[in-house]
């Protein structure tokens, strides 16, 4: 459930905005995935756990990734669209990141004093 | 999230320093100190400047600066009390100089702290990404959002007075 709502609905909507981006300022776009993927060979493989740690993972680069184009963007719509980006990717952090902790699937650093 | 930062307050309200050391890990306590430091050290140099400047508006934007930066200052201060953290060395509180040098313009004084919130943004990012207690990512996330607010408004006033430099256009 936590999938279906908030992440994947967060990033169709982000793949959307970027789209419109490159195309209203004419930039070649990339190949896109498959739109279904229904036949998996080893699915003993793909645990909960791996599934949490790769969107968890890629949750984390996106959210560098935004602050960064943010910093370097010159014109103020392109920035308004990265900020909106960034806020949206780090509320969804804040959820992601206690979700993995009342599931136990994240390795906590160590703590200050034992 | 609120809610849950508010739990782990409402959780904390007996602990003692030591034993609030259990609960935040390395990665935060570093970016605290750090966070701070470079506060220190940012407010250090905006008041140095703060003397060079000549246009009037460069003046109120480095106070406005100052201000915000002093705030979050005390704030960061009473985190880091609070879980009994080492504290770093502070700056003097004011420096007045007479001086004038013609080498240090607005447009160095504007550029030095332009670049500095440029690279702050993502300092906080990083910041919020290490974090694992809600209050304190919360704390993070805060910071994040109003250096971001601060970064939109100095660039605009930066293209206006022609202080920034523009990258390339993208043409085919």
């Amino acid at each position: 459930m936590l999938l279906d709502k908030k992440v994947l609905k967060l990033y169709v909507e982000v793949a959307k905005t970027m789209e419109g981006l490159l195309i209203e300022f004419g930039i070649p776009l990339p190949d896109r995935y498959p739109e279904r993927v229904t036949a998996i060979g080893n699915i003993e493989i793909v645990t909960d756990k791996y599934i949490f740690m790769t969107m968890f993972d890629t949750v984390q680069s996106i959210v560098s990734l935004a602050a960064r184009s943010f910093t370097q963007s010159m014109s103020p719509y392109i920035r308004k669209k990265f900020k909106k980006i960034l806020l949206a990717n780090v509320k969804i952090f804040d959820v992601i990141i206690e979700y993995g902790k009342i599931k136990n699937y994240l390795t906590m650093p160590p703590v200050y004093r034992q | 999230m609120d809610i849950i930062s508010g739990f782990q307050k409402i959780s904390e309200l007996g602990t003692t320093v030591r034993d609030k050391q259990t609960l935040i890990n390395v990665s935060e306590v570093w970016h605290l100190w750090d966070h701070l430091s470079e506060r220190y050290s940012i407010l250090n140099t905006t008041i140095i400047f703060r003397n060079f400047a000549r246009d009037n508006d460069l003046k109120m934007v480095l106070d406005s600066g100052v201000k915000t930066l002093a705030q979050q200052v005390t704030e960061l201060e009473a985190v880091l009390g609070e879980y009994g953290i080492q504290l770093p060395y502070r700056p003097p509180t004011d420096v007045v100089s007479a001086a004038q040098y013609e080498a240090i313009d607005d447009k160095y004084i504007f550029r030095r702290v332009f670049r500095g919130i440029q690279s702050f943004v993502e300092t906080h990012a990083e910041a919020f990404l290490g974090s694992t207690s809600p209050t304190i990512r919360q704390k993070f996330k805060k910071y994040s959002i109003e250096e971001m607010d601060l970064y939109d408004k100095l660039i605009e006033y930066g293209k206006l007075k022609g202080f920034t430099m523009e990258p390339p256009p993208y043409r085919v």
